[in-house]
């Protein structure tokens, strides 16, 4: 008997399906439709589960939404109804929108599959966040949970504890508009990103900034009481911006190129004062968790939890024992929380049981094997096919991954992935501008064996778990700056992943290449700009050609692309 | 491409431009996209490998497009914000379906029609743009002329392989009429937001009643619960 959880409709979509007896399979909509950040009802990804695991009415336990669809259409439709004609953009575009959101979910789903409605529930938004969260820790019960994210059904900033026998209590709250979440994705849009993309970007020009807007900031986005000064912002009434013009007297023009270098330092400015905020905001939540709940550990999820600068730097305080960020702690991993929510309702006392990150589907369930004869050359220069790709890296070739289980997340762990040399800066910055085509200031993400962690980076003990999905910054040792030069930020940080798992073939090869004379691999997700990462075999042949990368290491071999 | 992009340009002027060519470059997505799925999903080796070859030429004139774009932008020193390549933005543009691809609603062979009678459609759009960046923009021209060499070859091959595989009646038949229905298609997407006109003074008013019965709502929102789990409705979608 399966259970399912979906979300759906505002971010990324996902759905994730299992049993709680090692059946696992995450999925997102945009792996299927191949358009990035796809958040159309994931009527694709729910075909394939119904094909591969023969689900109906019988099978299935529960099918749960991630949150309480009309809940979340009211609230925000609530605040700007307050003043219908200025807002009149915004409330019309959500008039329409009514019948084709989430409201008609039930609709949805049974257009694919006929399915009693009993079988079909809600979770609540951040109580969906909070129940994925407790999936990658033990002993829940020691951990206040923290949900911060743009909004969600009114929430903007939530805070649960969990005691033994699973009872969940919501300790404290904030409402929307007065979001952290939606301040820094409107900085975002002012400096010419997409919102819900170019987060990411703010972040990493952040370091090349100074924080020298603090004070005009704070006088936007009250870091003590959470509260916003809407006078700088117009998501509640446009469409197309999110800031008002007290905003652009405030900073000037938006969307200036950054490639001018008088406009690079200014939004790097701008950045680095947002990402000030944003940390300042946080680190005055947090200690008001540790002063409600009495508990000094910490399962950070929702949006703003991605943001790994800010868990580097809160880390350094020492204002808690531990934080986790899970994987994917966004809008696409509550999906696994509304599975949970899901088995929680059924069990009453009991979670589920997800023992990895890995919670995508095997290559097997995806792919048909003459396609892979049919597109790639296997090609053995020796038995020790692992060591064959360890070698091609050593001597500057980029290779790609797929392998294993699908990642969770927004980030590609090692089975879905682009690997090179970090000690071969040529290689390192082929990969990033040529092949990548990301910005110039983004830095790319080393991959390293855990044993060989302490040799070229420090971090503080109580973020260290999040090193296993790329969860955080760390700092760069003077070892690295001798041979790793090119991976290093320019504030001396990494964004780091460490390798545990010994039959993981990114640790074979990490071992193999450490045997060649590299111990550090650059790894950045398997995907084009603006494309999603890699799905099936076809995506991995396309994106090959398109990337002009001719290797790649799958679980049985080292195959190249065929000329077709 | 066979997906038609909305806009064309009358005269040369450089922000109008980047609007039209974030068009192509979107209609090229989209049908890389669609060509892509195509050759995932039929069971003939051949035409699966044609399709992946047809995929990456459009993955390519997107490529193409956008660069162009972005050359015009920091030439002319543009800031618009609208002018980004968003794919997400492609099902709200109406270059892609939401629940379906177009491979899955057709058969092979009027498949091949498709292609082929909007790949020339397509190719003529190009031609007409093109001819604007000769005088203006010659860098960019040569670069159009190889995606227009690689449209006709598309074309020809899809037209090719329909022909080979119906009645010359029928065949005509079909590719007329794939062709008035792209001609409506076309009116259709454009005239989309004119029907705003009408039905937005209607939706204000509703708002305006809304705003009048909301006045009167005090609703209150709770900032504690002592038992999330017992107090939630798994039933209830508010």
């Amino acid at each position: 008997m399966y259970y399912i959880g979906i979300s759906a409709y505002y971010h990324e979509s996902s759905v994730f399906l299992t049993d709680n007896q090692g059946t696992n399979c995450f999925l997102k909509e945009e792996s299927f439709s191949r358009i990035k950040g796809d958040k159309n009802f994931p009527q694709r990804c729910l075909k394939f589960l119904i094909k591969k695991f023969n689900l109906n009415n019988e099978n299935i336990y529960f099918i749960s939404f991630y949150e309480k669809p009309f809940k979340s259409w009211w609230e925000i439709f609530y605040y700007s109804i307050n003043n219908p004609i200025k807002n009149k953009d915004f409330l019309i575009h959500h008039l329409k929108n009514f019948n084709s959101g989430s409201i008609f979910f039930y609709t949805d789903i049974n257009k694919l599959i006929n399915i009693s409605k009993k079988k079909i529930i809600y979770s609540s938004h951040h109580l969906s966040h909070c129940l994925y969260g407790i999936s990658v820790v033990k002993n829940i019960s020691e951990y206040v949970h923290i949900t911060c994210d743009g909004v969600g059904e009114g929430e903007t900033m939530s805070i649960h504890t969990i005691d033994n026998k699973l009872k969940i209590k919501k300790i404290w709250a904030n409402f929307y508009p007065n979001s952290i979440g939606l301040f820094y994705s409107t900085i975002t849009d002012f400096l010419g990103f997409e919102i819900n993309e170019g987060e990411f970007k703010v972040m990493s020009l952040s370091s090349f900034g100074k924080p020298k807007y603090e004070k005009q900031l704070k006088q936007i986005f009250n870091i003590n009481n959470f509260k916003i000064n809407m006078d700088y912002f117009e998501f509640q009434k446009n469409l197309s911006k999110s800031f008002s013009k007290k905003l652009c007297e405030m900073f000037g023009k938006p969307y200036l190129n950054l490639n001018e270098e008088a406009n690079f330092k200014k939004y790097a400015d701008i950045a680095s004062s947002a990402q000030l905020i944003l940390e300042e905001t946080m680190e005055n939540l947090i200690k008001k968790a540790i002063q409600i709940s009495g508990k000094k550990k910490i399962v950070l999820t929702g949006g703003v939890a991605l943001n790994c600068k800010m868990i580097h730097n809160l880390s350094k305080l020492d204002i808690f024992d531990e934080l986790v960020v899970p994987p994917s702690p966004g809008d696409s991993g509550s999906a696994i929380g509304a599975a949970n929510f899901a088995y929680l309702n059924k069990t009453k006392n009991k979670t589920l049981n997800l023992n990895t990150i890995f919670l995508g589907p095997k290559k097997e369930l995806i792919n048909d094997k003459k396609n892979k004869d049919n597109l790639f050359l296997k090609i053995g220069l020796t038995e020790n096919f692992i060591g064959d790709a360890a070698y091609r890296i050593i001597n500057g070739e980029i290779i790609a991954s797929y392998y294993g289980l699908t990642e969770v997340g927004p980030r590609s762990l090692g089975n879905t992935s682009i690997f090179c040399d970090a000690k071969n800066s040529s290689s390192v910055n082929n990969l990033n501008i040529s092949l990548k085509k990301r910005e110039y200031f983004q830095p790319l993400a080393p991959i390293l064996l855990e044993e060989d962690f302490e040799k070229y980076f420090s971090i503080n003990q109580n973020i260290k778990k999040n090193l296993e999905w790329m969860g955080t910054l760390c700092d760069a040792n003077e070892e690295l700056y001798k041979e790793y030069s090119s991976i290093i930020h320019v504030d001396g940080t990494c964004r780091t992943q460490i390798i545990k798992d010994e039959n993981s073939i990114t640790y074979k090869l990490l071992k193999e290449l450490k045997k060649q004379g590299s111990e550090i691999l650059v790894n950045t997700s398997f995907n084009i700009s603006k494309d999603p990462v890699v799905f099936d075999l076809f995506d991995v042949y396309v994106n090959m050609r398109r990337l002009n990368i001719k290797f790649v290491l799958m679980d049985d071999g080292f195959y190249q692309t065929r000329d077709i | 491409m066979f997906l038609i992009p909305k806009s064309n340009l009358k005269n040369f002027e450089p922000e109008r431009c980047c609007f039209v060519l974030n068009e192509f470059a979107a209609a090229e997505f989209s049908s890389g996209v669609e060509m892509l799925f195509a050759a995932k999903n039929i069971n003939n080796q051949k035409l699966s490998e044609g399709f992946i070859r047809h995929a990456l030429d459009e993955y390519k004139h997107c490529t193409i497009f956008n660069n162009i774009k972005n050359q015009i932008i920091l030439e002319y020193k543009i800031n618009k914000k609208e002018l980004s390549f968003v794919p997400n933005h492609l099902y709200n543009k109406g270059y892609i379906y939401k629940d379906h691809f177009i491979f899955e609603k057709k058969k092979i062979n009027d498949f091949a029609i498709f292609i082929g009678a909007n790949e020339e459609i397509a190719e003529k759009k190009l031609i007409t743009f093109a001819n604007h960046l000769k005088k203006h923009k010659p860098f960019a021209f040569k670069e159009v002329q190889n995606i227009l060499e690689d449209e006709e070859r598309h074309a020809e091959y899809s037209l090719k392989f329909a022909k080979n595989n119906n009645g010359f009646l029928s065949y005509k038949i079909k590719v007329t009429k794939e062709r008035i229905l792209s001609f409506f298609r076309h009116i259709y997407a454009n005239s989309l937001n004119k029907f705003s006109f009408i039905f937005n003074p209607i939706l204000v008013v509703i708002l305006i009643m809304i705003n009048f019965v909301t006045y009167f709502l005090n609703l209150k929102k709770d900032t504690t619960d002592n038992d999330v789990m017992k107090n939630i409705d798994p039933e209830s979608i508010a």
